[in-house]
């Protein structure tokens, strides 16, 4: 770069890539000056005045921040940021109550959680209860659930849940919809799934019946902003989150389902197991993986019709002295092959 | 050149515009210590400053769903930070605001590692008296420029001032303390008898 050459020491030391390099700041800064000052020996006074300038500025040290005030402090914010919304959870719920005790005063009810966005509750015990939400999106809660539903001021549509349920997104691509169950986050556009959390097993699991989902801990976020523990779920898989260590899984649902296909389909003479493998595959949209190609070649014959995917996978395994293991979202098919 | 700190300030910012305690938090820890480097230099009162951090961040979260198209993160919080304890000094009874606000406390001195050997006492003493005696608007610079690593820009935004008096307050700085130094060495005369025009960036 040419631009440099007839600067004064006082520009040079004003420079943003001259300071990174004579702080100490960048090595990419440095590694240009350097070259810089090779390829311009009549520039050293200069620059060396301008270094000089630079390195007059040391401060003496002051009260340093310590780490202890930054914890407290943070934390104080957080604190204080985090209370007014439970305040105003608190107040609708009263509000609410007193509409009820009121009869007639749930005009009372909507004028004072009209500012805020509305809050709607749910509570199973022993009854499956099924809800429709304002998008039109269905929610199928087993007895002892529990959802919160609101409209975000971003646009998003928010669920807080525990519990069991079935959920049946509408689709709306401009508003994602966003369910928080404890730490683990699932957002979708607009598919269906089965949710559970087990705080018993300490882990929360996803099941994804239609379209694509995906999950991701909420505190994972903070590490690398960009979701990038993210996972990305499409039917028959699920994921497994775990609420001690905020692990996340990839598998595949206890019963997979496939689409509805002609009976006798699944009715083989002979046929090579690749054959097989690829119509269940495409049947369940999942990758069924044979390794070794001396297995895929092997033959079954029998009647797969009426069964799940599992009991025709072992009838397939038994027959040519095979297993199959689950390996992340996909099924592999390992044996000795067959003469 | 893009800055990658930079980015990351903004996809914070934009993830607090979202109502994300996570990202909130990390903008907090991330800019914390530097708020206070600045704050305690401004008023050397360490509560004041701290509360005034707190402030400074429970006012971005509280407007997250309207916080106002800046230039650089970083900077709008050092600027914010500065108008929340000039604000609290002129509350305060006790203090009077004209003699307050007119300081910003800094000492210079000579860390002689990095100083090559030709210098002596002589020049270090000088050196030091010249920046200990500048008011205290060209100290604030200083430390916003050479310590914060703010770009001129920057700094106009957090003082509120117009960058091009900025530019020229730190390039006056810079060429009166050059005075104070003397030259370099011999090769250096060329240099000096060839005075550039001054630079606009």
């Amino acid at each position: 770069m040419e631009r440099y050459e007839d600067w004064s020491a006082e520009e040079l030391a004003m420079e943003s890539s001259f300071i990174g390099w004579v702080l100490g700041l960048s090595d990419e800064d440095a590694l240009f000056w350097e070259n810089w000052l090779a390829s311009h020996p009549q520039a050293h006074g200069r620059v060396e005045e301008a270094r000089r300038l630079l390195l007059s500025f040391r401060e003496t040290a002051g009260t340093e921040p310590s780490d202890e005030a930054e914890e407290a402090d943070v934390r104080a914010v957080m604190r204080h940021i985090r209370r007014p919304a439970a305040f105003r959870r608190w107040f609708i719920r009263s509000a609410a109550a007193l509409a009820i005790f009121a009869g007639a005063g749930t005009g009372v009810w909507y004028y004072l959680t009209r500012q805020t966005s509305t809050v709607t509750e749910w509570h199973t015990t022993t009854q499956v209860q099924q809800v429709t939400l304002p998008d039109q999106s269905v929610v199928t809660l087993s007895p002892n659930s529990h959802a919160r539903y609101r409209d975000a001021p971003n646009g998003e549509r928010v669920v807080e849940f525990s519990g069991e349920a079935f959920f049946k997104v509408t689709r709306n691509e401009h508003r994602p919809f966003v369910i928080y169950a404890g730490n683990m986050v699932t957002r979708v556009l607009g598919t269906s799934f089965w949710l559970r959390t087990k705080p018993q097993a300490r882990t929360i699991e996803l099941d994804v019946v239609t379209g694509k989902v995906a999950v991701y801990d909420r505190r994972n976020r903070r590490v690398a902003y960009q979701s990038m523990n993210e996972v990305t779920l499409l039917p028959n898989q699920r994921a497994t989150y775990s609420t001690t260590t905020g692990d996340l899984k990839k598998g595949l649902v206890d019963n997979p389902v496939g689409e509805a296909a002609p009976s006798g389909q699944f009715r083989f003479t002979n046929t090579p197991i690749q054959l097989i493998t690829a119509k269940l595959s495409k049947k369940y949209g999942i990758v069924i993986d044979l390794p070794d190609p001396l297995v895929g070649s092997c033959t079954f014959t029998g009647d797969l019709n009426d069964l799940s995917l599992y009991e025709q996978l072992d009838l397939i395994c038994q027959s040519i002295h095979a297993n199959y293991q689950i390996k992340q979202a996909q099924i592999v098919i390992r044996g000795q092959g067959c003469r | 050149m893009t800055d990658p700190a930079k980015t990351e300030d903004f996809l914070l910012w934009n993830g607090v515009g979202d109502s994300d305690e996570a990202a909130f938090n990390t903008l907090m820890r991330r800019h914390y210590k530097s708020l206070f480097r600045y704050g305690i230099r401004i008023h050397a009162d360490e509560d004041l400053v701290r509360d005034a951090i707190q402030e400074v961040f429970i006012s971005v979260w509280e407007r997250r769903h309207k916080l106002p198209e800046i230039d650089s993160p970083r900077s709008y919080l050092l600027g914010s930070l500065r108008k929340r304890i000039l604000y609290e000094l002129r509350q305060s009874r006790w203090e009077r605001l004209d003699e307050m606000a007119d300081q910003f406390h800094v000492d210079f001195s000579f860390d002689h590692v990095l100083i090559s050997r030709e210098e002596d006492l002589l020049t270090r003493q000088k050196i030091e008296t010249f920046l200990n005696s500048l008011p205290p608007r060209q100290k604030e610079i200083i430390h916003l420029r050479f310590y914060q690593n703010l770009s001129c820009e920057e700094i106009a935004d957090v003082m509120k001032m117009n960058r091009q008096s900025v530019y020229n307050l730190l390039h006056e700085t810079l060429r009166r303390l050059r005075r104070q130094w003397g030259p370099v060495g011999v090769y250096l005369l060329l240099s000096q008898l060839h005075e550039s025009p001054f630079h606009v960036f």
